[in-house]
């Protein structure tokens, strides 16, 4: 079969088509050279994104942080910021640090509870916590009676006073169980709830809720640990857990770190696991002393 | 004309087609590329951003690895080019000293960056 002309030239096109477009995609592409954040691969994306948060925790700029970030997917960048945030709590970063992760969080419309905690949000609610009112009347101390030179001596009863002796105010918080398990690294966590009353549909119900923003202590005779409730909000709004040392006894404080400890835990190996330590859960529950 | 000479017209206007259409048109589109096809402009801006993180988080590993991805000769490399280049153009101190104390501690530092490692940074 012969074929005409224009069969001729249709067939030469389209094997040029063919090697031409091989040719430009497989053998030789457009090579792009100077290319921005947004087409990174995703995990150097997420890096991109994590190193904008800690460079601006590092030198606060917020506009120019904005610049860095745009064009890159908004849902992103909030995991992202949460992820970073929550990395610096874990690292134990400083407060400025923490503080200017959460500002750039927030600008992005990061809403969690350790960004409003971080952005100061939160203080209603972190001082809500009751702190224990001891408002104690100092009286004079008794002085001894004056001896006069008579015979006998006069007794004024001006001069004395009973001293009534101050009974601290009973705690709020009150452990309601505790869980000891063994676990390869030691651990103590609080679970730390209250009762509230809510309305719902004009019926009134107790709920019970986790307690967020109040802070723990652990203190040790070598040092001192501290944490705040709510900062894993996936572990409950009320929880905080602290790494602890084996062979280590822990006095557990609520809001400040003076007087009676709430709880003394010792941590130590346990016997029906090797390589196991003591962990313990320790729920509390916090009712307020009405006055 | 002889039937050959359209066979060899088709084929060179195909693939003059071929070629406007791969490399102009449609070209092939790189979503995923790695820091090291950055534009210049962001390249400088990783690597501030790498030297301003190490500040904070001190992770020298971490640093090390989000400088490998530049894919220079050594990993410091653009570290010190990019700090030599600001040490040039009198930058501010606070741009320029934590590229400083990153490459001091991947033991990159030259002697223009003494200046800027006096005391540690925050």
């Amino acid at each position: 079969m012969k074929l005409r002309p224009p069969g001729l030239l249709l067939i030469g096109l389209l094997l040029g088509l063919t090697a031409g477009l091989f040719y430009t995609w497989e053998v030789n592409p457009v090579q792009y050279y100077d290319t921005s954040p947004p087409l990174l691969r995703r995990p150097y994306r997420a890096d991109w994104i994590q190193l904008v948060a800690f460079a601006q925790s590092y030198e606060a700029n917020l506009e120019h942080a904005k610049i860095l970030l745009c064009d890159l997917p908004p849902e992103e960048i909030q995991t992202q910021l949460a992820v970073a945030l929550d990395k610096a709590i874990n690292d134990g970063r400083t407060l400025l640090v923490l503080q200017r992760l959460a500002g750039l969080a927030k600008e992005y419309g990061v809403d969690n509870l350790v960004v409003q905690i971080y952005t100061g949000n939160q203080t209603a609610e972190l001082f809500a916590t009751p702190r224990t009112a001891t408002t104690l009347t100092v009286t004079p101390t008794p002085r001894p009676p004056t001896l006069t030179p008579a015979p006998t001596a006069t007794l004024d009863p001006q001069q004395f006073s009973i001293v009534p002796t101050p009974t601290p105010p009973p705690s709020p918080y009150t452990i309601t169980a505790t869980t000891r398990s063994c676990l390869p690294t030691p651990r103590i966590a609080i679970s730390l709830t209250h009762r509230l009353t809510i309305t719902t549909h004009g019926k009134e119900e107790l709920v019970t809720r986790g307690l967020p923003g109040v802070d723990l202590w652990l203190l040790w005779t070598e040092g001192a640990d501290h944490a705040v409730t709510g900062l894993r909000p996936a572990q409950g709004l009320g929880y905080a857990d602290f790494q602890v040392a084996p062979e280590q006894t822990y006095n557990l404080y609520l809001n400040q770190p003076t007087g009676v400890p709430l709880a003394t835990l010792p941590i130590q190996p346990c016997q029906t696991e090797e390589n196991a330590w003591t962990a313990w859960l320790l729920e509390v529950a916090y009712a307020p002393t009405e006055h | 004309m002889k039937s050959g000479y359209w066979l060899v017209i088709g084929l060179v206007a195909g693939l003059g087609l071929g070629l406007l259409v791969g490399w102009v048109l449609v070209p092939v589109q790189y979503y995923d590329t790695d820091p090291s096809a950055l534009h210049p402009a962001y390249r400088d801006e990783y690597l501030h951003l790498v030297a301003r993180t190490y500040a904070v988080d001190h992770q020298l590993n971490a640093a090390q690895t989000r400088l490998r991805r530049l894919e220079a000769t050594t990993p410091s490399a653009p570290l010190c080019e990019l700090t030599a280049r600001l040490i040039a153009t009198d930058a501010p101190t606070t741009t320029i000293t934590p590229l400083a104390w990153l490459a001091h501690d991947l033991n990159a530092a030259t002697p223009p960056m003494a200046p800027y490692l006096t005391g540690r940074q925050p």
